[in-house]
């Protein structure tokens, strides 16, 4: 069923205001943007409507700044949107951050990143001493619109300078500061929507600090011409979801475990989950041969998403297969993805109708992708300019134009790129074997009776840390079966020995990846 | 307070009342996701008819926590 096939036509672009201006010229009058006001109304941008608001906010901060750091400390909004567009096309750089960071972090990362002029909401940053910075507020957005109208921007763009700095958000707790050139992103743009395509509104609740968040959820659908919905918050996904009835929807895993977790729930709840099941199992026999009534048979459950939505994209963590597969059972697809900041961020995804379960997918046009010693390396102008003002990091992960990722994987024979761990993770035992945890922790995850594994290196011997699923919670003799299972299959080198129970989940970071470096120390 | 919060948090999660104590924390005890934390808000923004600003959810850290703020601001 699955074929390889041409990549989607798109225009190249070298800006952000060609951008503005391919859409103005493909239909101005079509939206462009639909949200929720501060009222809950939903209201909706056009793409004129849009390149005028960020025009004149780009003459209002080009009267005022020159070449400055301008940080964006907000929620989500359509205009956190304009006043991205308009720093950059005012010749300035938008650093982004994260507002739920921990005051003193903030301070940190506006230090590093030199910036002494802010926009924030206020109602994030009432906490934080601001004093000795030029503090702007977005709810004061309109008015800067309006005072841009009579004035003029004198901007001469540089598609290669700097125009964003995004922080990585590491799971060291070290924040680096990724700057991209507006080359960097239109390229990413270009790349990536050659291999996917959306076909009707998309949907986009992942917070914009995040390059993911921004770049792909937002900026691409501009790029493809499709109206974006920006998720007011995330208390109102599912009823803004069911409003905007997207075709597309970009977000983590820990959306996707949380939609199946919440389906379940209401079958349980509704005595429906037998009904569930058998619906699944039926589908599934159908599907084989080739008869599809998924649209039919889940209705109900397909109208709780919108009764449209066809794709899911799913980047920034692994996605275990099984969802992948369940999804598609009641008719929607996810297609996974790999980016990472400093390659703006898309290096690969699985496409429309080419696509390969527990891959990240076909590398984006235009970028090469080459495994170095395990590590997937990258070259294309979607790599970053650089860390900001650290030569030194720079050069550690920049070597003979090749960005090394520090995650494991290879390419298969039709092109579809796997990730197997990352590099600092690599277990190196005392005979010089390196070993992947993720591998093992991946087999392991595979039992019904694995919740969450970590592998870690004790003395020279590989010790699985397990968190148990409920029904075998300390059930020491289950786990130490499944070790001598796992064991009988896999090289000596390779083999575990022994299972640690734990009885409560692993810490996390923000976006829910376990902090690995914390384990021994609980 | 109590017996609401409990019930909207059994019937958003599918865990037993008395599974819930006031002293389980949110994430360990109850294992929510933060994606699981922000549905129960929304149960919660419909049950007491008043919105929760994104900003004070990171403060739910039990469910003493989530009592504690909606007598204060309920």
């Amino acid at each position: 069923m699955n074929k390889n096939y041409p990549y989607y036509s798109h225009e190249k672009i070298a800006n952000l205001r060609e951008l503005l201006e391919n859409n103005n010229k493909i239909n101005k009058d079509d939206i462009a943007f639909i949200y929720k006001d501060s009222h809950l109304e939903t209201k909706s941008k056009t793409y004129q409507e849009f390149a005028e608001e960020v025009t004149n906010l780009s003459n209002y901060l080009y009267k005022k700044y020159n070449n400055k750091h301008i940080a964006i400390i907000a929620e989500n909004s359509y205009s956190w949107i304009v006043l991205f567009f308009a720093i950059i096309l005012s010749n300035n750089v938008a650093v982004i951050i994260d507002k739920d960071l921990e005051p003193e972090r903030i301070i940190k990362l506006l230090s590093i990143s030199d910036t002494n002029d802010i926009f924030c909401s206020s109602s994030y940053v009432d906490s934080i001493d601001l004093n000795k910075y030029n503090v702007n507020y977005l709810d004061d957005i309109e008015e800067l619109i309006n005072k841009g109208k009579t004035l003029k921007n004198g901007t001469k763009l540089d598609s290669d300078k700097p125009a964003v700095i995004f922080f990585t958000s590491g799971t060291t707790g070290f924040n680096k500061a990724v700057m991209l050139s507006q080359k960097n992103i239109c390229a990413d743009l270009y790349g990536a929507s050659s291999i996917f395509k959306p076909f009707g509104t998309a949907f986009a609740p992942l917070p914009f600090h995040h390059a993911f968040g921004l770049i792909t959820a937002v900026l691409k659908p501009v790029y493809y011409h499709v109206p974006v919905f920006l998720n007011s918050s995330l208390k109102r996904v599912l009823p803004e979801i069911q409003e905007a009835q997207p075709n597309t929807m970009f977000v983590v895993p820990a959306f996707i475990e949380t939609f199946y977790k919440q389906i379940w729930n209401t079958a349980r709840k509704t005595k429906q989950e037998r009904k569930l099941k058998m619906g699944i199992k039926l589908s599934n026999m159908l599907m084989k041969c080739h008869i599809d009534i998924r649209k039919k048979l889940f209705a109900s459950l397909l109208s709780q998403f919108g009764g449209k939505l066809e794709y899911i994209i799913c980047g920034g963590a692994p996605l275990e297969t099984k969802y992948v597969t369940w999804f598609r059972s009641i008719g929607i697809e996810i297609l996974n993805g790999y980016g990472i900041t400093e390659c703006s961020p898309v290096v690969s995804v699985n496409r429309n109708e080419f696509k390969c379960d527990g891959s990240v997918g076909q590398i984006c046009r235009d970028v090469e992708v080459k495994i170095i010693d395990g590590e997937v390396c990258v070259k294309g102008d979607i790599v970053m300019l650089g860390y900001y003002k650290d030569k030194k990091a720079t050069d550690e992960v920049i070597i003979d134009g090749w960005f090394h990722t520090g995650d494991y994987g290879y390419l298969n024979k039709d092109g579809f790129l796997f990730i197997t761990g990352r590099k600092k993770n690599l277990i190196i035992l005392s005979n010089g074997e390196n070993i992947s945890p993720e591998v093992i922790e991946a087999k392991l995850a595979e039992d019904d009776g694995v919740c969450e594994v970590v592998v870690t290196n004790e003395g020279n011997r590989l010790v699985a840390h397990i968190y148990p699923n409920e029904d075998y919670l300390q059930n020491q003799e289950y786990f130490d079966n499944l070790i001598t299972k796992y064991n009988k299959n896999v090289p000596k080198n390779h083999q575990l020995a022994y299972a640690v129970l734990r009885t409560t989940e692993f810490k996390k970071n923000n976006n829910r990846k376990i902090l690995r470096d914390k384990i021994m120390e609980e | 307070m109590k017996d609401k919060v409990v019930s909207i948090i059994a019937e958003t999660t599918g865990m037993a009342k008395e599974d819930i104590k006031e002293s389980s924390n949110l994430l360990t005890d109850l294992e929510l996701e933060s994606l699981d934390i922000v549905t129960l808000v929304a149960e919660l923004e419909k049950a007491v008819g008043k919105e929760i600003p994104d900003k004070d959810i990171k403060e739910f850290q039990t469910v003493q926590d989530i009592i504690d703020y909606l007598e204060k601001n309920a």
